[in-house]
C-alpha cells in the first residue's frame, strides 16, 4: 500500500511538474523575460570578471546562463520547473531527514513549485534570486549530510558553508541557509558547546554582509542583505514582494516544523539521535529491495515507523488543495494584459508587425507604448495612413515618437524605429544610448554590426560581431554577417543595407525633433515612403490640415487614388473646414467617403457642439474615422496627459 | 633511477629549446615589417612599464617573437596563436638593463612548408626617465544623457593591476566624474558626483570631505577642475552645460549656455571669483601655469543665437592670480579663434613651464567627438605653436603631463574610431614628442571586445590613497557647503547671474533618468 502510495505521489510529483511547465511555456512565456531583461551570456573572461566582484555575483553568472535560455519556450520552461523541482527534491530529502517521513511530500514539492513558478508571472523578475535560493538549498543539504558523515564536525562547518554561500550567492541566500542549519542543529545538538555555537552562527550570518559590504566588497548595502540589486535601471525595476519572500521562507519552514514534530515525540530523546543506524531485523522482502537499501542508508535521524494508514484519500485531498490554491494565486495576480503588452513589444522587437496589430487589437486599455509599436508595424507594412484610426490615437502625434524625454524604457524603441526609417546615425545614438543599461544585450550588438556595416565603419562592426561571437545563441547570425566583414563590397548588395544607406540624411546638421528628422529624411530619399506617411499622420493628428493638404500637394509622388483611409478622412474635413470645394485638377478625395461624412454631420446636428454627449452615437459607425478622432479622441479636444509606463 | 629519469628530462628540455632556437636562427628573412597590434614598433618606452604584449597579424601556422636588449638574455616566446604574452619578472629585467639603450623585438612566422620567415626587427628605445606608475581614468560606455555602470579606476602601470578608486554601483549608480590631482600627486584629489549624492569629494592633507561648489553667486557647482601646484586652491569652471545630437561625423555636441570661473580655497572652504573672469563671455577649463601665479583658460563670446553656442570658437587667455593675496591680474590674448579660425580647448602647460599642450579643432570644447581634433605645442618663449606629430586622422583629444614633464598620456580614437584609448608618448627636452603606444592590457586582444572608453586619462606618481570604500562612505553623506569670499563684488555677480537666467533653485545640469 505504501508502496503504491509512494509511487502515486511521485506521479504526482511528475503530473504537477508537467502542468508546471505547461504554464510557463504557454501562459507565462519565458522568452519574454529574456527579451525584456536581455539576457546575455557571453563565454569570454571578460563577461565572467563582472561577477566576480561582488557577493551573489557566482550565481548571477550561473543565472545568466540558465536564463539564455528562456529565448527558446519550451527549455526555457523546462529549466524553471528543472531548478524549482530540485529544490523541491531537496527539502523533501531533508524533512525525510529529520522526520523519517516522506508522507508530507507532495506538499513539500507542490508549495516549492507554485511559488517558483509565481514568482515568473512578474517579467521583471530576475532569474538570479531562484539560482541563489537553489545554491542555498544546496548548501543546506550538504551541511546536513556532511554532519552525518562526518558529526565531530558540527555546526563548525555551518561557519565555512555559511561563508561560502555569501560569497556565491548573497546575503538573503544566507539568512535562508543560517536560518535552516540552526533549526537542524536543535534537532541534533546534544552538548552544550553545540548550543553556544547557534546564537554565535546567527550573529556571525547577520554581521557577515555588513562587514564584507565595509571592508571588502565595493557594493552599497543593501545589495548584500537583499534577495535581488537594490538598484537597477527603472525599466528592470523589480520589487522583491510577499510571492518572492515565501519562496525564500519555505524550506526554513518546513524544517521547523520537521523539527517541531520530532519534538512531540517524547520517547525519542535528541541524545538518541545518533548517526548509525538501527538495523532492521525482519527479513527483507525482494520486491521491497530498493526499500530496504533505503532504510539501510545512515539517516541523520531517526527514522520513525511508517503509517499504515491508506493515505490515497489524503493525497487526494491535499491535490485538490494544492490545485486551487494554485488557480487562486495565478489567476488573482497574472495580468494578462501586461503580458500582451510585452508581447506587443517583443513582437514588435522581431518585426512580427501582424502578430503586433492582432495582439493590440486584442487589448481593450489604451497604452502609449502598444500605441507606438501599433503604429510602427503599420508603418513597416505601408498601411500606417489606411489603418491608424485602428487603434485609438490618444496621444495624437506623440503616439508616434517617442524620442522625447529619455528615460530608460525609450532607447530600445527610438533604436529600433530609426533605424526602419533610415535614419541610421538617430538609430546609432539611440542604440548606445540603451547600450549604457544593456551593455552586452545581443539585440542591440546586432543593432551595432548592422549599423555600422551600413555606415562603412567596418572595423568597429567586426569588433560588435566578435563580441556577440561570445554569445553561443547567435553563431549562425555572426557566421552570415561575418561576410560582410571580409567582403565589404557585399554590404552594397545587400538590399536591406543598400536601401538604407539611400535612406541616410546627407550632412552635417542637429534635428531637435521627429519632424525635422522627417523632413530630413525625405529629403535624402523621396522614396522613403514611410517617412512621408509618418509625417502626414503626425499633421493630421495634430490637427494641423493646412500642412497635411500642402505636403500632399508637394509631393504627388505619393498619391495614389483612392487616398489612404485617414488622408482621404482628413482632405473631406480640410475642405469643409477651409469652406472650398476641390477644383478638378486639385487631389480629390472619394465620394463614397464624402457621404459618410455627410452622415457624420447629419449624426452630430442634433447634439449641436456637445461632442462628449454625441460620442456615444457616433462612435459605433464612425469610431475609426478621422472625424471622430479629431472631435473625440484628439488629446487636444479631450486634454490628457498620456504617461509613459516605466 | 629517478636521478636518471631527471638527468633525460633536463637533456630533452635543453634539446628542444636549443631546437626552437636553431630553428629560429634559419629563418628566412622577409623585408618588411611585422604586422603587430597593438602597434608597439618604433616607440619610446618608459623604463617601467607593464609588458607591452601584443599579437602577430600574420599568416602563419605557428609565431614566435624574441625580445633582446643589447642581444642578450633573449625572451623567447612561441606559441600557434601568435599571441604574445610577456613575462612581467623578465620584462621588467630586460627594461632595466636596457635603460636609455634600445631594445630589439624579432617578429618570426611559420609558413606552410614549415619554414621560419624572420620580419624586420623592431627596434625600441627604453628612455631613461620613468613615467608616472598609475594612470587615473573613468570607463565609461558610450552614451550621451544615459549611463548605468560607470567608475573611476586606477591603473598600475608597471603591471596590469586595475582596482577602482570609486565604483557608482556603491553610490546608487549616481554619475561620478571630473577626477583630478595636484601635480600628479594622489596625495591631493577632487571628483565630482553627480545627480544623486551630489558634490564634490576633495581629499587633501590625508582628510576626505565633500563640498557643495553651487553658491547664491555662482552660476552652478564645479565642473572642469585644475588644482594649483601648491595643493591649497583648486580652480574650476561653472557651467549650464547642454548638448546636442548631429548625424554625421560629429555625433554629440556640448556647449554651455553661460560658463565662468571660481577657485576654491580647500583650507578656508570659500569660493572666490572675479568679474574678470565672470564675464559675459564664456570662460572655462582653467589651469594653473607652472609656478601657480597664473591661470590659463579659454573663452568664447556670449551665446546669442543658436549658432553662436554650439559653432564657438574658444581663444587661449592668461590671467595673472595671486592666491595668497587673491589678487586678479589682466587678462590677455594667447591664441585668438579670430587669428586661427578654429577653437583651443584643454590647455595643459608642462611641469616645467616652457610649453602648454591644448587640443584644437574647428569649433567647440567637448572635443572627444570631434574627429578632427588634434593636439598642439605652445612654446610659452616664443609664443609659437604647431601641430604634434603624435596626432591621427581621428580625435585626439583629453591630455595630461607626467610629473616630470618627460611623458603624456592623450585619448584617442584611432583604434576604431569610436571607442577612447590611452596613449602614451615621451617629450623629450627639444619639446619632440615620440611615436605613442597604447596602454598595454595582459591580453592584447583586449581592445578587441572592450566595449568602454577610457575618459580623463590623468597621469599621477602612486596609488590613490583614501580607500574606494571610504570614499564611498563619503559620498552617501550630505555635501558641506562653502562660503563665498566677501571682497568679490556680489552685486556684480547676482546681476550677472541674472543676466544669465539663473535662479537660485536652478536644477543641476544633468538630472536625467539612469
Amino acid at each position: 500500500m505504501q508502496l503504491i502510495s509512494r509511487n502515486l505521489t511521485n506521479l504526482l510529483l511528475l503530473l504537477i511538474s508537467l502542468v508546471a511547465w505547461w504554464f510557463t511555456a504557454f501562459v507565462i512565456h519565458p522568452e519574454l523575460h529574456y527579451y525584456l531583461q536581455q539576457t546575455a551570456f557571453l563565454t569570454d573572461q571578460l563577461f565572467f570578471k563582472g561577477f566576480v566582484g561582488y557577493p551573489g555575483g557566482i550565481a548571477d553568472y550561473i543565472s545568466e546562463f540558465v536564463a539564455q535560455f528562456f529565448h527558446f519556450n519550451a527549455l526555457g520552461s523546462l529549466l524553471i520547473v528543472l531548478v524549482a523541482a530540485i529544490q523541491g527534491i531537496i527539502a523533501i530529502n531533508l524533512v525525510k531527514r529529520i522526520t523519517g517521513k516522506s508522507g508530507f511530500n507532495f506538499i513539500i514539492f507542490a508549495l516549492i513549485l507554485l511559488f517558483s513558478v509565481w514568482v515568473q508571472c512578474d517579467y521583471h523578475f530576475r532569474f538570479y534570486a531562484a539560482i541563489r535560493l537553489l545554491l542555498s538549498s544546496g548548501f543546506v543539504w550538504f551541511f546536513a549530510v556532511l554532519i552525518q558523515k562526518l558529526p565531530r564536525l558540527k555546526i563548525y562547518a555551518g561557519f565555512l558553508l555559511a561563508a561560502f554561500l555569501f560569497y556565491l550567492a548573497g546575503g538573503a541566500a544566507l539568512l535562508v541557509f543560517t536560518a535552516a542549519i540552526i533549526l537542524i542543529q536543535i534537532r541534533v545538538a546534544d552538548k552544550k558547546s553545540d548550543w553556544i555555537a547557534l546564537p554565535v552562527l546567527a550573529l556571525f550570518s547577520g554581521a557577515l554582509p555588513y562587514l564584507a559590504y565595509k571592508y571588502l566588497f565595493l557594493v552599497d548595502l543593501p545589495l548584500v542583505y537583499s534577495i535581488t540589486h537594490s538598484k537597477s535601471p527603472v525599466i528592470l525595476y523589480y520589487a522583491a514582494d510577499y510571492k518572492l519572500y515565501t519562496l525564500y521562507s519555505l524550506l526554513p519552514v518546513y524544517i521547523l516544523f520537521s523539527v517541531l514534530y520530532q519534538f512531540k515525540k517524547p520517547d525519542v530523546k535528541a541524545s538518541s539521535l545518533i548517526v548509525e543506524t538501527k538495523k532492521e531485523n525482519k527479513p527483507i522482502p525482494k520486491t521491497d529491495k530498493k526499500n530496504s537499501e533505503k532504510t539501510d542508508k545512515k539517516p541523520v535521524f531517526t527514522a520513525e515507523k511508517k503509517s499504515r494508514n491508506p493515505q490515497i484519500v489524503w493525497l487526494s485531498v491535499k491535490v485538490v488543495a494544492i490545485l486551487v490554491l494554485a488557480v487562486i494565486c495565478l489567476k488573482s495576480t497574472f495580468d494578462k494584459k501586461d503580458r500582451d503588452k510585452i508581447f506587443v513589444s517583443f513582437y514588435g522587437a522581431n518585426g512580427d508587425w501582424a502578430k503586433v496589430i492582432n495582439t493590440v487589437e486584442g487589448l481593450k486599455e489604451y497604452d502609449i507604448f502598444t500605441n507606438f509599436e501599433y503604429n510602427k508595424a503599420l508603418a513597416n507594412t505601408g498601411k500606417l495612413a489606411e489603418n491608424i484610426l485602428n487603434y485609438p490615437q490618444l496621444a495624437g502625434s506623440q503616439g508616434l515618437f517617442l524620442d522625447g524625454a529619455v528615460t530608460s524604457d525609450v532607447p530600445f524603441v527610438c533604436s529600433d524605429q530609426f533605424y526602419d526609417l533610415g535614419f541610421i546615425y538617430e538609430s546609432q545614438h539611440w542604440t548606445f544610448e540603451a547600450q549604457t543599461i544593456f551593455p552586452n544585450s545581443p539585440r542591440l550588438m546586432k543593432r551595432l554590426v548592422q549599423i555600422h556595416l551600413i555606415n562603412r565603419q567596418y572595423k568597429i562592426a567586426e569588433k560588435f560581431l566578435n563580441r556577440l561571437g561570445e554569445n553561443m545563441l547567435y553563431q549562425d547570425w555572426v557566421s552570415k554577417h561575418r561576410k560582410f566583414i571580409q567582403d565589404t563590397s557585399l554590404v552594397a548588395k545587400d538590399p536591406e543595407f543598400s536601401w538604407k544607406r539611400k535612406c541616410e540624411p546627407i550632412g552635417s546638421f542637429t534635428t531637435s525633433t521627429y519632424i525635422q528628422k522627417l523632413y530630413k529624411l525625405i529629403q535624402a530619399n523621396p522614396a522613403n515612403k514611410m517617412a512621408f506617411e509618418y509625417l502626414l499622420c503626425s499633421n493630421i493628428l495634430d490637427g494641423d490640415l493646412g500642412t497635411f493638404e500642402s505636403s500632399l500637394r508637394e509631393n504627388p509622388q505619393y498619391i495614389k487614388y483612392p487616398l489612404p483611409r485617414s488622408w482621404d478622412e482628413a482632405l473631406i474635413l480640410y475642405s469643409y473646414v477651409a469652406r472650398k470645394a476641390p477644383a478638378a485638377d486639385d487631389i480629390r478625395f472619394t465620394k463614397e467617403r464624402q457621404a459618410q461624412f455627410i452622415s457624420f454631420i447629419k449624426t452630430i446636428k442634433p447634439f449641436g457642439n456637445d461632442w462628449q454627449s454625441a460620442r456615444q452615437s457616433l462612435r459605433k459607425e464612425f469610431g475609426t474615422s478621422y472625424w471622430y478622432y479629431s472631435k473625440c479622441l484628439s488629446p487636444k479636444v479631450t486634454k490628457v496627459q498620456i504617461k509613459q509606463q516605466k | 633511477m629517478i636521478g636518471k629519469i631527471h638527468i633525460y628530462f633536463v637533456a630533452i628540455l635543453t634539446v628542444l629549446i636549443s631546437s626552437c632556437s636553431a630553428d629560429l636562427n634559419t629563418s628566412t628573412p622577409v623585408d618588411r615589417w611585422p604586422a603587430i597590434f597593438p602597434d608597439y614598433s618604433g616607440i619610446v618606452i618608459p623604463p617601467n612599464i607593464a609588458p607591452l604584449n601584443f599579437v602577430i597579424k600574420e599568416k602563419g601556422k605557428d609565431f614566435a617573437a624574441r625580445i633582446t636588449a643589447n642581444g642578450e638574455n633573449p625572451i623567447t616566446i612561441k606559441n600557434k596563436r601568435g599571441v604574445i604574452d610577456i613575462d612581467i619578472s623578465k620584462w621588467h629585467d630586460l627594461l632595466k638593463k636596457a635603460k636609455g639603450k634600445d631594445i630589439n623585438i624579432e617578429v618570426y612566422a611559420k609558413d606552410d612548408n614549415g619554414k621560419w620567415q624572420k620580419f624586420k626587427t623592431i627596434v625600441n628605445q627604453v628612455a631613461n626617465d620613468e613615467i608616472d606608475n598609475h594612470l587615473a581614468y573613468r570607463l565609461i560606455n558610450t552614451g550621451y544623457v544615459m549611463w548605468s555602470a560607470l567608475g573611476i579606476y586606477q591603473r598600475n602601470l608597471e603591471n596590469f593591476d586595475e582596482s577602482a578608486i570609486i565604483d557608482n554601483k556603491s553610490i546608487d549608480n549616481t554619475c561620478v566624474n571630473c577626477h583630478s590631482f595636484s601635480n600628479n600627486n594622489p596625495k591631493s584629489m577632487n571628483i565630482h558626483v553627480r545627480s544623486t549624492h551630489g558634490g564634490t569629494v576633495i581629499y587633501t592633507d590625508g582628510k576626505l570631505k565633500k563640498v557643495n561648489l553651487k553658491t547664491k553667486y555662482t552660476l552652478a557647482q564645479g565642473a572642469y577642475v585644475n588644482w594649483h601646484p601648491g595643493g591649497k586652491h583648486i580652480a574650476y569652471s561653472v557651467n549650464t552645460i547642454s548638448q546636442r545630437f548631429f548625424s554625421k561625423n560629429i555625433r554629440q555636441e556640448v556647449s554651455d549656455a553661460a560658463s565662468d570661473l571660481i577657485v576654491y580655497d580647500v583650507e578656508k572652504n570659500r569660493v572666490t571669483t572675479s568679474p574678470k573672469v565672470s564675464t559675459n563671455s564664456r570662460e572655462n577649463l582653467p589651469v594653473w601655469s607652472a609656478d601657480g601665479k597664473s591661470l590659463y583658460y579659454i573663452s568664447a563670446p556670449e551665446v546669442t543665437d543658436y549658432e553662436s553656442q554650439y559653432n564657438a570658437k574658444f581663444s587661449l587667455m592668461h590671467i595673472p592670480y595671486d592666491v595668497e593675496k587673491n589678487v586678479w591680474g589682466q587678462a590677455d590674448t594667447v591664441i585668438s579663434a579670430k587669428k586661427t579660425g578654429k577653437s583651443v580647448t584643454f590647455p595643459k602647460p608642462s611641469p616645467d613651464g616652457k610649453y602648454l599642450m591644448f587640443t584644437m579643432s574647428d569649433h567647440g570644447y567637448f572635443t572627444i567627438h570631434h574627429p578632427d581634433a588634434d593636439l598642439y605645442l605652445l612654446d610659452l618663449q616664443t609664443g609659437q605653436f604647431e601641430r604634434m606629430e603624435v596626432n591621427s586622422e581621428l580625435t585626439d583629444s583629453y591630455h595630461c603631463w607626467s610629473n616630470s614633464g618627460r611623458w603624456f598620456v592623450f585619448s584617442s580614437k584611432r583604434l576604431d574610431g569610436l571607442y577612447t584609448r590611452p596613449f602614451f608618448s615621451y617629450f623629450d627636452k627639444n619639446g619632440k614628442a615620440s611615436k605613442p603606444f597604447v596602454l598595454p592590457q595582459k591580453d592584447p586582444e583586449f581592445y578587441d571586445s572592450f566595449l568602454k572608453n577610457y575618459n580623463i586619462p590623468e597621469l599621477i606618481t602612486g596609488a590613490v590613497e583614501p580607500s574606494a570604500f571610504d570614499i564611498r562612505d563619503l559620498i552617501m553623506t550630505e555635501a558641506q557647503p562653502v562660503d563665498f569670499d566677501p571682497s568679490v563684488d556680489k552685486a556684480y555677480m547676482e546681476e550677472h547671474l541674472r543676466k544669465k537666467n539663473v535662479v537660485q533653485n536652478q536644477k543641476p545640469a544633468m538630472t536625467e533618468e539612469h
